[in-house]
């Protein structure tokens, strides 16, 4: 275990020291500040609209509550696209990490020195992987926090679906990041992170793909598409329980330890050094 | 008692290049061994599929008569690559407690450690450097302590001297020859054969994957006055097959 620890901890610094990834971060900060002006600006209106309707005549609070309500659904709309963008982020990063976690280090020889010590390949694996896990993990955290300071700072209507968005967020990030790490080990890490996002892409493009060849592929591939609770934010059409945050999270688990698994027999057989 | 053994270990890459043929090495406790030819003769991959970092096509490799596969010997194992790289964000110092940390050793232990071999290889200076801004034989040297952290029985180079500059050489020289008093075993992989004359106890010569020829240099020194480069000419020019 101190191997693994020793390992998550330098491949941390690695990602840490990568330029792409601190303006990846300032990035999402100014992100988070502009949708925290919106919010305000926002949840102004909302605060407005329902003052009008207080102490007005019956026919007159009808609008009002109209305006609230279009104001409300505003809201919703601007959380959803928010989280849409974090999402998004999270994606490409996750491929990132994922596509540098273990493969730009064998070129340089780096492994080689690690594995010549009392240090085994899942042990290597597993410590990188760590590494990249706790960066999607603070960027999910980030995320989350985000979300908790526009709803209580600005009091905005309470959505019980907002709560399980970081956490499936992370459950994305986990089987995207893991899809790569298995990729880079069989290809040029570049290509590895192109065809992860191309599996996170397709659930967008699924339509399209019908008729194509494509579509076989698509059910070959990891599904998003129950990640995704945007439509909550919109319609507010279902809410997740714990069963289903349950049952999700076993899935991305499940397909994280697969590929992992894959990863570690391709690494069995990987010339290193 | 055997530190390295290889018995019949052959390495053939794709294409069918054989980079390795039928290799039998016998490296015993406390003598410095040399491993000697020229570039691409299959030095680095013989020290790979010791190391098991490939898998041979054929034949086995043992350190201290465990497994190649194995990793309980790790512990009593050093080892500097021919081409590696630091990470650059850590400062030299950094580095090593990393290493360290990955060869099992504890902070008590490990700080000290690193002072002792920062000192003996003339390293203080860059103790607080950053890796980026050290000089090739600086990270030649920090190489070399690397494998040398955990203070192990059998020392793999491959290529030291590569980088290092005379006053280097001369001191690798004689760390070499201190670890062979403490009873440890060396093994270098060189494709000069300058210095090693005085260091070796045995040398093998390798040539296309070939094991071409096994010399003691004791009993070669007794009954001849060339040197080892006269003899690494003749050996590579008349593509001898002979070992004692």
């Amino acid at each position: 275990m101190t191997n693994v620890l020793a390992i998550a901890g330098d491949s941390l610094r690695a990602m840490l020291h990568r330029r792409w990834l601190l303006a990846f971060m300032i990035i999402a900060f100014i992100v988070a500040v502009v949708f925290y002006v919106v919010f305000a600006q926002m949840s102004q209106q909302a605060l407005l609209a329902d003052l009008s309707g207080s102490g007005i005549e019956t026919s007159m609070r009808s609008l009002a509550d109209a305006q609230l309500r279009a104001a409300q659904s505003q809201i919703r709309q601007a959380l959803g696209i928010y989280c849409e963008i974090c999402v998004f982020g999270g994606v490409v990063l996750a491929v990132l990490v994922g596509a540098i976690s273990m493969s730009s280090e064998f070129s340089k020889g780096s492994f080689g020195l690690i594995l010549a010590k009392p240090v085994t390949r899942w042990q290597l694996l597993f410590g990188r992987y760590l590494g990249a896990v706790i960066v999607l993990f603070g960027y999910s955290v980030f995320m989350g926090g985000a979300l908790a300071i526009y709803t209580v700072a600005h009091e905005l209507v309470a959505f019980p679906a907002a709560w399980p968005v970081p956490w499936f967020a992370f459950c994305q990030f986990l089987i995207l990041s893991s899809l790569t790490v298995v990729l880079s080990t069989l290809m040029n890490s570049n290509f590895a992170a192109l065809l992860a996002f191309y599996s996170y892409l397709a659930l967008y493009f699924q339509v399209l793909l019908v008729d194509s060849v494509f579509y076989n592929v698509y059910h070959a591939l990891p599904s998003f598409g129950v990640y995704s609770v945007r439509n909550q934010f919109i319609n507010r059409a279902f809410e997740y329980g714990w069963y289903e945050v349950g049952i999700l999270t076993l899935y991305a688990v499940n397909l994280t330890v697969i590929f992992l698994a894959l990863a570690l027999w391709r690494l069995h057989y990987k010339k290193v050094g | 008692m055997s530190v390295i053994r290889t018995e019949k270990l052959t390495k053939t890459f794709r294409r069918r290049k054989v980079a390795l043929n039928e290799l039998d090495l016998d490296v015993r406790e406390s003598e410095i061994f040399g491993l000697v030819g020229p570039k691409d003769s299959g030095k680095s991959t013989a020290i790979r599929l010791m190391l098991n970092f490939i898998r041979p096509s054929s034949g086995r490799a043992w350190l201290f008569e465990e497994p190649a596969s194995g990793i309980s010997h790790r512990q009593r194992l050093g080892y500097l690559p021919e081409k590696f790289t630091f990470p650059n964000y850590f400062t030299s110092q950094g580095a090593m407690r990393f290493y360290g940390r990955l060869a099992g050793l504890k902070p008590p232990d490990l700080n000290p450690r690193i002072e002792e071999l920062l000192e003996i290889l003339d390293l203080q200076d860059i103790a607080a450097r950053k890796i980026s801004k050290c000089t090739a034989d600086e990270r030649q040297r920090l190489g070399l302590l690397q494998a040398m952290l955990s203070d192990p029985d059998l020392l793999i180079l491959d290529q030291p001297l590569t980088d290092m500059d005379s006053d280097g050489r001369a001191r690798f020289h004689s760390l070499m020859l201190n670890m062979k008093k403490l009873g440890k075993t060396v093994f270098i992989a060189s494709n000069v054969t300058s210095g090693l004359g005085l260091l070796c106890d045995r040398v093998a010569f390798l040539q296309n994957g070939e094991l071409k020829r096994l010399e003691d240099l004791q009993t070669w020194n007794q009954r001849s006055d060339e040197s080892l480069e006269k003899l690494f000419l003749d050996v590579f020019d008349s593509g001898d097959t002979s070992s004692d």
